[in-house]
């Protein structure tokens, strides 16, 4: 049973891989940045999940996506560090900033913790409109170095590979974190602080390690946004896109690894074609995310779930309705 | 012989109101201590004193030779002291055989960057099979894979106390492991407790079922509103008038 | 400072404070008797300012009917979003937030389709000045000041001496025992609700003409009140109106000093600090 299991989920990966391997050359340009989108923003989806592991909502992936694009952007610009490397000083920018941050409010309490991760991203971007000669302020950074490997700038294609890539590296990497002990003790703490620490478990430490690798991630997704994108400026980093970002994760349910990913696809999937009609864009979230919440608490991912016992209870009916047909034939 | 246990003069207050005072009593390796007496008469506050849950306004605890007043729950952990708790607290939405694993938290070579990302198993194989013996140990194989939540209430409690054998403690504190339990239950729970004594492990029992701690203990002690009203065998605590006085109006069996 | 410049100030701060504690008083009440953290709190602000902006600057109806009319629409439909979607989402902290961010968002995306994005004014209801003590004082910042007091003092009498506010406190401090007591849930849930959007809304058509009116002008007040009540103490109304006056005063005198930007970043580091040294706020014993 396990092995056919596992045969079947690798099939369905090595599936995936060889149809994300050819979008680049069946998409459009315009589709194909929007699937280079949607594969940096499960960066910041996923980074949410790790904080949500260990019982803590870190709002403020916003604000630490924006640190990482912002620091890359400076490194690579002011400071002439390679892509690359400055991608990478983006991402612990991002976590050493989380670490300062979450040493500080972490010790206040899960109420207050929620409202100063979602404060701390007014405090972002009040800071980069203000701090105009590290920032340029309002108008923010332009032509900021695209992506480029040694020196050599990459191209359209070669670019979305190397961003296929890392995505995958790191979902691989957080993929192992959470089945490992790490993710156990975390889950632990979530549920159970009290017992945890009864085990042993220095809760803080636990917790705090889960909020700075969440913002580490975060921040290495927004430095390749910014790369990517070559412009970062502060009227990005909104409110609506932080609440995306629990949508994602809600959306897609917050009991599975899988559900910021499902979640990431489906929203970008329904709001697409929204892209610009910012108070339709608006309305659509709220209404799915109160039909989530209200109908769906698990998120997408228990879709299958509920719909096993229905689908069971409709191939009975149409099981006896044939033998029905059969016994009154003859 | 060494004292494993020594609690000094140990006064905690919530409030206006003294939930301790002046508690002192000590635990020699080997032995099974009672702790008794009506509700609120502090009995789980002195153990979450004991376990750096709550800081004593005054008195100390020492234990294997070290002050460990001051101490941080998890440091008491490591230390040796593992307790369970009276309310059904375990990791609801983990299987029995998950909440057994994290047990084994201090030992485990799990947390190791090398061993999550380089491994063939993100959870040590090791870990998995001692986590399987405990479970045979309490009894609960059977529901390895069930979420803990599921279990009925009396399985709840032996799943409390594997976790905290998982933590191989040197002091083990139950905190009314038998309540709630029917008379098999409370059977396996006793024989556990004598299976485990005799191969060297130190108890701290508060019980409200009165016959189990007469039954297991060598030693009990008496609190009443906070204060040690009466300590000595079963025997002599049982007869003891001011226990008597204690209990009066209340139920004991 | 000149006296000048500084009773202005001071009169402003006032002025800011009374707002504040319109918006936060609803806002605390709501965290503290039930558990909800109400997102879209500022939005219910930006809700009042919009029908001040119809009923009185469109329509030409009077201020002080629109100002009560607005306070009763926006506190049946407080009660309306209280059974629709507060109660059915489940009891948890994370649940209940996240429906709030997504009424904030629905009601926003509405507000958008309706209004438009671009701001637009109303009059004051009444103009010209009041000399008091040698100071020349705008009369519609003392009808603001007066009318925030009268129900920012109907709260306080409500809640500390009437029997449903009795029933208010004894949820606060323990919903177990009053509900054994025969406190109604359900009823004083939307009560709670009924009142503090009703609050919001009063802040809203009391501040319409000194602030433009716009769908995004809810953001502002939800972020004083998150940052009032947390210096307060989460669920204290005595915080609430502390804490509020005391940002009031801050904002108007660290912004003349600094400029509007540099205050608010200024005033959310004091609160941080206050925070990590009072961790249950100035007043607060959550």
């Amino acid at each position: 049973m396990r092995t056919k299991k596992s045969i079947i989920i690798l099939a369905a990966l090595i599936a995936l891989a060889v149809v994300l391997s050819a979008m680049p050359f069946v998409l459009g340009a315009y589709l194909l940045s929007v699937l280079i989108l949607l594969l940096i923003y499960i960066l910041p989806a996923m980074s949410m999940r790790v904080s949500l592991l260990a019982g803590q909502t870190n709002i403020g992936v916003v604000a630490f996506f924006a640190i990482g694009g912002y620091a890359s952007a400076i490194l690579s610009m002011e400071l002439g560090v390679p892509v690359l490397a400055a991608m990478l000083g983006g991402g612990l920018i991002a976590a050493i900033v989380g670490l300062l941050l979450g040493s500080m409010i972490m010790k206040m309490g899960d109420l207050y913790f929620l409202i100063l991760t979602w404060g701390f991203l007014e405090l972002v971007r009040s800071v980069a409109i203000k701090a105009v000669p590290l920032t340029n302020g309002p108008f923010g950074l332009v032509n900021i170095p695209p992506l480029s490997i040694g020196g050599l700038v990459l191209s359209k294609v070669p670019e979305y590979f190397f961003i296929l890539f890392v995505t995958v590296l790191v979902l691989v990497l957080l993929y192992r974190v959470e089945y490992s002990r790490l993710g156990l003790t975390w889950k632990g703490i979530a549920q159970a602080p009290n017992l945890s620490e009864s085990v042993g478990v220095n809760v803080y430490r636990f917790k705090l390690a889960s909020f700075v690798i969440s913002c580490f991630v975060a921040g290495l997704g927004g430095a390749i946004y910014a790369h990517h994108m070559g412009v970062i400026q502060p009227v990005m980093f909104t409110f609506l896109l932080a609440t995306t970002v629990i949508l994602w994760n809600v959306l897609g349910g917050v009991g599975s690894y899988w559900g910021p990913i499902v979640g990431t696809v489906f929203l970008l999937l329904i709001v697409e074609p929204l892209r610009g009609l910012e108070s339709f864009e608006m309305i659509t979230y709220a209404a799915i995310l109160i039909v989530v919440i209200i109908f769906l608490p698990g998120g997408l991912i228990t879709l299958p779930k509920r719909l096993g016992p229905l689908i069971k209870r409709l191939r009975r009916k149409g099981e006896t309705a044939k033998a029905d047909a059969k016994s009154g034939g003859t | 012989m060494s004292l494993l246990l020594e609690v000094k003069n140990i006064s905690r207050s919530f409030g206006g109101l003294a939930a301790l005072s002046g508690v002192s009593f000590d635990v020699s390796p080997g032995e099974i201590v009672g702790v008794i007496g009506p509700n609120g008469a502090g009995k789980t506050t002195l153990f979450n004193v004991i376990t750096g849950f709550f800081p004593p306004k005054q008195g100390k605890i020492i234990f294997d030779g070290e002050d460990v007043t001051k101490f941080k729950p998890h440091q008491i952990s490591r230390r040796g002291i593992i307790r369970t708790f009276q309310a059904d607290i375990l990791f609801r939405a983990l299987t029995v055989q998950q909440n057994v694993l994290t047990g084994l938290h201090i030992r485990s070579l799990g947390l190791n960057p090398k061993h999550i990302f380089l491994s063939s198993s993100p959870i040590p194989k090791s870990e998995t099979r001692i986590a399987n013996e405990i479970l045979e140990t309490v009894g609960l194989t059977p529901f390895k894979d069930y979420m803990a939540g599921d279990l009925p209430h009396g399985h709840q409690r032996m799943l409390g106390i594997g976790v905290a054998l998982a933590a191989e403690p040197k002091l083990l504190l139950l905190d009314e492991p038998v309540t709630g339990m029917n008379m098999d239950e409370i059977r396996v729970v006793i024989d556990l407790i004598h299976t485990l004594r005799e191969k060297g492990l130190t108890v701290l029992i508060v019980e409200h079922h009165i016959k189990t701690v007469m039954d297991i203990c060598h030693r009990v002690i008496v609190l009443s509103f906070g204060k040690k009203i009466a300590e000595g065998s079963p025997e002599e605590v049982r007869r003891n008038k001011d226990v008597i006085e204690a209990y009066l109006g209340t139920e004991t069996d | 400072m000149s006296g000048e410049l500084f009773s202005q100030t001071l009169l402003a701060g006032v002025n800011l404070g009374a707002f504040y504690v319109l918006i936060a008083l609803g806002f605390t009440l709501m965290y503290g008797i039930m558990g909800v953290l109400n997102m879209a709190h500022g939005t219910v602000y930006m809700i009042g300012a919009m029908i001040a902006f119809y009923i009185y600057g469109q329509a030409g109806l009077s201020f002080f009917i629109a100002l009560p009319l607005a306070m009763l629409m926006t506190g049946l439909f407080g009660i309306l979003v209280e059974r629709v979607l507060i109660r059915p989402s489940g009891g948890e902290l994370l649940q209940t937030w996240l429906i709030t961010v997504a009424l904030w968002l629905g009601l926003q995306g509405v507000a958008y389709l309706v209004f438009g994005f671009i701001a637009r004014g109303v009059q004051p209801p009444i103009t010209g000045t009041t000399t008091i003590l040698g100071l020349g004082i705008s009369n519609y910042r003392l009808l603001v000041i007066g009318v925030a007091a009268v129900l920012i003092g109907g709260v306080y009498y409500l809640i500390h001496r009437t029997k449903i506010g009795l029933a208010m406190r004894a949820v606060e401090e323990d919903k177990v025992a009053a509900t054994i007591q025969g406190v109604n849930l359900n009823m004083l849930n939307g009560f709670v609700f009924l009142i503090g959007f009703a609050l919001a809304a009063a802040a809203g058509v009391l501040m319409a003409p000194a602030y433009s009116v716009s769908p995004t002008i809810g953001l502002t007040p939800l972020l004083k009140a998150f940052m009032i009540v947390a210096l307060g103490g989460m669920g204290s109304v005595p915080g609430a109106i502390v804490g509020g006056l005391l940002l009031g005063l801050a904002d108007s005198f660290l912004g003349v000093q600094f400029g509007i930007s540099t205050a608010y970043i200024l005033t959310w580091v004091m609160i941080i600090i206050i925070l990590i040294f009072r961790p249950k706020g100035l007043m607060g014993a959550y």
